[in-house]
């Protein structure tokens, strides 16, 4: 089998996976106990006429069956009623500059982890039982047992409250007129500084652990004691034997880790006001946006989906063993 | 040898085993530093209402966010509540969520894993399928959903991380019951005509057990974090006061801005530390049960 | 005169649950030219053996007495620096399984091109240029060289490897359980390849096996060792016809010959010893049919018999093995 029906796999795959949420999402809203009506559309802000057609757009009247069907076909188009909170469709909502902005915070915060892990861990492993192994295998421990909102209010006490070198929340600075695409862009990377750190600090810990333990397992092959054997360099068996086997598990797992990235980010968000998806579920939550917070989990379940497809497809090209 | 004599040499052997296991565990520098820290944490927990010098009800309203001072060890939050107190009174939901949610995490993950893997077939595709995609699904959110839909109580945030929880520990208990059934052992049990049931028991449980042991551990500190990560978003349980929970407060009512770090520092402090003893000790427990990286 | 020579080899792992003595007082001389067996059950010490010859032992293995004699120079004693300069250049070596000792995501041809640059001082293209001879020498497909191991069937990696092995044209090749987990033909192909290689390249070579049956028809001298020792130590055919140790003697009775027939295969009861705490007196009397009480007490001493050979049991002049 070649790479084009691998990826085909994968994308077969990743359909089942998508009706697979479908059918969760469904399951969540209309079947568990409770008034679906109540969940969706009995909300006081909303017009007779809007509740009518809303009705109509669920099929809410008709039976389950009938209804999972529209249901599926509403998710195609991301069709998930209107927001209570926001009185607009849920679609406009999720489909906005929030989501630029949470790729904006999770996308680099992702790549600087998986460096900053593979790196360090790289050496950790290198220097097994060293100093700055036993240290960094620590830090990586304490990372991740700290509550990553907690890491982010640290970083406004330390960084705004104290040291007043970076702003307390938000995305922007409220009511300010950009003179031109610089300052824009100095503004919002100013405000994108402290949740990026946080996300990097908190992701950072797991890679390197799994990066020395990868590394470490790759050192105790044979092919390892029989490129020593072999007389190479050092740096020769460190990366052209060593890394170049252990790196490749990372790349499978990036993908896996979106799902654990997400969830940082929701919480990253929340702690600094950062006007992205994160942010939006929380607010759903508190106003009991039920409509709002079915399309966000929707967006981000398909995201984690999207991203684990596309890894698999790296690594089956990077991998020469993979056998599709 | 008489039946007498075969269980006292069994009981010798299991306390050789158990002996051994620990004089390896006690020279484990995370694994002894984890346990002081979580005896601590239990002490506490359990004795909250002897140590605390006031309860979570007793509020102070005349003197919120007063700072440190020798009434107040660690001050007071926006009711004038005593946050030293609350820090101990809040050890027990944690723990209680934190212990409770990973038992039924484990408890469904082995359920799913044995099934699975004992019987094959299309079941294990099935549900290999469903794990795979509990795996790959957005945990937070997902707890998060679950929760705004259930309602805040202890209880359902137990219910809600437990069933997002349980398909790591599925994919473990999977595969070693996957390969346990291969064992030449089970397969001679099997021609013997023993049932599945025996064999079940008999056999997979045995050999899965260390396992089990290992992920609850584990997943006790995945449980708190979620918990007090829900408990943030303002997700708790209101009639059970938690460090996540005192984190959310602090933050709504503007504890940083004002730079009221007495606030914020303890539970956060708290969670980190309690998680990370349980992470201690589970690191020194895979270095116990995985020989690979044993040290020498 | 001995090409290599190992006297005294004492190598001891320091565990968690005590102290292995997986090599204990190892002494035996590879002559120019000769292929020299060991044999012995897993776990008694042969591969722990062949790794102190090649300074690659773990870092918890100790080495408590002994030498390694190669052209006058106790390699035991050099520095790292000097050892560099005889590993792979002058003393090579097949592993136990090449699979896991091919690295799995780099091409056959390039990994054996690492060991070409790195021990001899010639262009890149020139060792590319080398490698498909020794690809030919080994009876490799030469258009394969940028194949990846797992595109190779057992008995060819095994190959791949022997070509890496005699990549920078040594002296000896120590092959470490070259054939197992091949099946008996691709076995033979293998021994005879090693065979033929001695004779065209004058290579020395120390074969480490499990397999007495496997190495009979392709060795010159064979030692046998158990739980650490070696208890047998002489020419093929000697050894074939006049086994002097019961363990040496139920090793050859343990797989079936052609064309006898019927024979009852013997099976050796029991598992080797722990290495923690070997049996005191002669390690193997808890598995000896023969033990006496003596076995039990007293370490039998390694002797020499007629210039024949050597053996370390007290019942050796009073038992009569005959195969």
């Amino acid at each position: 089998m070649g790479l084009r029906e691998f990826v085909f796999k994968r994308l077969i795959d990743g359909a089942i996976l998508f009706f697979m949420t479908v059918t969760l999402n469904f399951f969540l809203f209309r079947v568990m106990p409770g008034d679906p009506t109540a969940f969706l559309i009995e909300n006081p802000k909303f017009t007779a006429e809007t509740r009518k057609a809303l009705l109509k757009l669920f099929g809410l009247d008709k039976p389950l069956w009938e209804q999972y069907l529209i249901y599926i076909k509403n998710s195609f188009t991301f069709n998930f009623g209107i927001s209570f909170q926001y009185l607009a469709p849920v679609r406009d909502l999720i489909f906005s500059v929030r989501l630029l902005n949470t790729l904006a915070l999770m996308i680099p915060a992702t790549l600087l982890a998986t460096i900053l892990g593979v790196i360090v861990g790289t050496v950790a492993a290198w220097r097994r039982g060293s100093k700055f192994d036993s240290t960094s295998t620590f830090v990586s421990l304490v990372f991740y047992s700290t509550p990553v909102y907690w890491i982010g209010l640290l970083v406004m006490l330390v960084f705004a409250y104290y040291l007043g070198i970076l702003p307390f929340r938000g995305s922007i600075t409220p009511g300010i007129k950009y003179e031109n695409v610089f300052q824009f862009a100095a503004d919002y990377l100013w405000h994108l500084t402290g949740p990026l750190l946080t996300l990097t600090l908190v992701n950072f810990g797991g890679y390197l652990l799994i990066m020395r333990s990868n590394l470490l397992d790759v050192f105790s092959q044979d092919y390892i004691v029989a490129a020593r054997a072999k007389g190479l360099s050092e740096r020769t068996i460190l990366f052209s034997y060593g890394m170049r086997n252990a790196i490749l598990p990372i790349v499978t797992l990036t993908g896996l880790n979106m799902a654990f990235s997400i969830s940082g980010a929701v919480l990253t968000e929340t702690v600094f006001s950062w006007y992205g998806m994160g942010r939006l579920i929380y607010e759903a939550v508190n106003q009991r946006d039920y409509p709002l917070l079915e399309g966000i989990f929707f967006l981000l379940a398909l995201m984690v989906i999207i991203a684990n497809i596309i890894t698999d497809i790296i690594y089956a090209y990077l991998d020469p063993r993979i056998k599709y | 040898m008489n039946k007498e004599s075969v269980r006292i040499k069994k009981i010798k052997l299991f306390g050789d085993r158990v002996l051994e296991f620990a004089r390896i565990y006690y020279r484990n520098k995370y694994g002894l530093a984890g346990l002081i820290i979580l005896t601590f944490f239990i002490f506490l927990a359990l004795f909250a209402p002897f140590i605390a010098p006031y309860t979570p009800s007793d509020t102070f309203l005349a003197e919120p966010f007063s700072p440190p001072s020798s009434k107040f060890l660690l001050g007071t939050d926006e009711l004038g509540r005593d946050i030293f107190s609350l820090l101990i009174y809040g050890t027990w939901t944690s723990m209680t969520v934190g212990v409770l949610a990973s038992l039924l995490t484990v408890i469904i993950g082995t359920f799913v894993g044995i099934y699975a893997g004992y019987y094959g077939g299309i079941v294990q595709s099935i549900l290999m399928r469903l794990t795979d995609f509990f795996l790959i699904l957005p945990a937070l959110p997902l707890m998060i959903v679950l929760a705004a839909i259930l309602g805040p109580s202890i209880w359902n945030i137990i219910f809600v991380i437990s069933i997002v929880s349980w398909p790591v520990t599925a994919r473990v208990i999977m595969s070693q019951t996957l390969s346990v059934k291969e064992s030449s052992y089970v397969e001679a049990s099997k021609a013997l005509g023993a049932g599945d049931t025996y064999i079940i028991f008999r056999h997979i449980l045995p050999n899965v057990t260390p396992l089990i042991f290992a992920y609850v551990i584990l997943n006790i500190a995945g449980a708190i974090l979620a918990e007090a990560g829900l408990s943030f978003l303002g997700l708790g349980d209101p009639s059970h006061i938690s460090w996540g929970m005192m984190l959310y407060y602090a933050d709504q009512f503007g504890a940083l801005v004002a730079g009221i770090w007495w606030y914020i520092l303890p539970p956060g402090l708290a969670i980190s530390l309690l998680v990370l003893s349980f992470m201690m000790i589970g690191y020194a427990l895979d270095e116990i049960i995985n020989p690979r990286i044993r040290r020498r | 005169m001995s090409i290599l020579e190992v006297n005294n080899l004492r190598v001891y792992y320091d565990t968690m649950r005590g102290e292995v003595k997986a090599v204990d007082g190892v002494s035996f001389k590879l002559e120019k030219g000769e292929i020299f067996s060991i044999v012995g059950e897993s776990g008694c010490g042969k591969t722990t053996t062949s790794n102190t010859i090649m300074r690659i032992l773990p870092p918890e293995a100790v080495i408590k007495s002994g030498s390694i004699t190669f052209d006058g120079i106790n390699l035991l004693e050099i520095p790292e620096k000097e050892m560099k300069k005889i590993r792979w250049k002058r003393i090579a070596m097949v592993f136990q399984n090449a699979m896991n000792a091919l690295n799995p995501v780099k091409n056959v041809g390039s990994q054996i091109v690492d060991a070409i640059t790195t021990h001899l001082n010639i262009p890149e293209a020139e060792a590319w240029r080398k490698v498909k001879e020794l690809f030919e020498l080994v009876g490799l497909d030469p258009s394969r060289l940028k194949d990846y191991p797992h595109e190779f069937s057992g008995g060819m990696r095994q190959r791949v490897f022997i070509a890496m092995a005699l990549s920078c044209d040594p002296e000896i090749l120590i092959a470490d359980e070259p054939t197992t987990g091949l099946d008996v033909i691709v076995q033979r192909n293998i021994l005879n390849l090693l065979r033929d290689l001695r004779k065209k390249l004058g290579l020395s070579i120390i074969l480490i096996t499990h397999d007495l049956a496997a190495v009979a028809q392709v060795s010159d001298k064979i030692a046998i060792m158990y739980a650490g020792k070696i208890v047998e130590y002489g020419n093929i055919y000697d050894i074939f016809t006049r086994p002097r140790h019961p363990y040496t003697y139920l090793l050859i009775k343990s797989f079936p010959k052609i064309g006898s027939k019927k024979e009852r295969l013997v099976t050796i009861k029991g598992s080797p010893p722990s290495l923690i705490n070997p049996p005191k007196g002669c390690r193997f009397h808890p598995r000896c049919p023969y033990a006496i009480e003596k076995c039990r007490i007293e370490e039998p001493p390694l002797v020499n018999i007629n210039n024949k050979g050597l053996v370390a049991c007290h019942l050796y002049d009073q038992l009569n093995l005959v195969i």
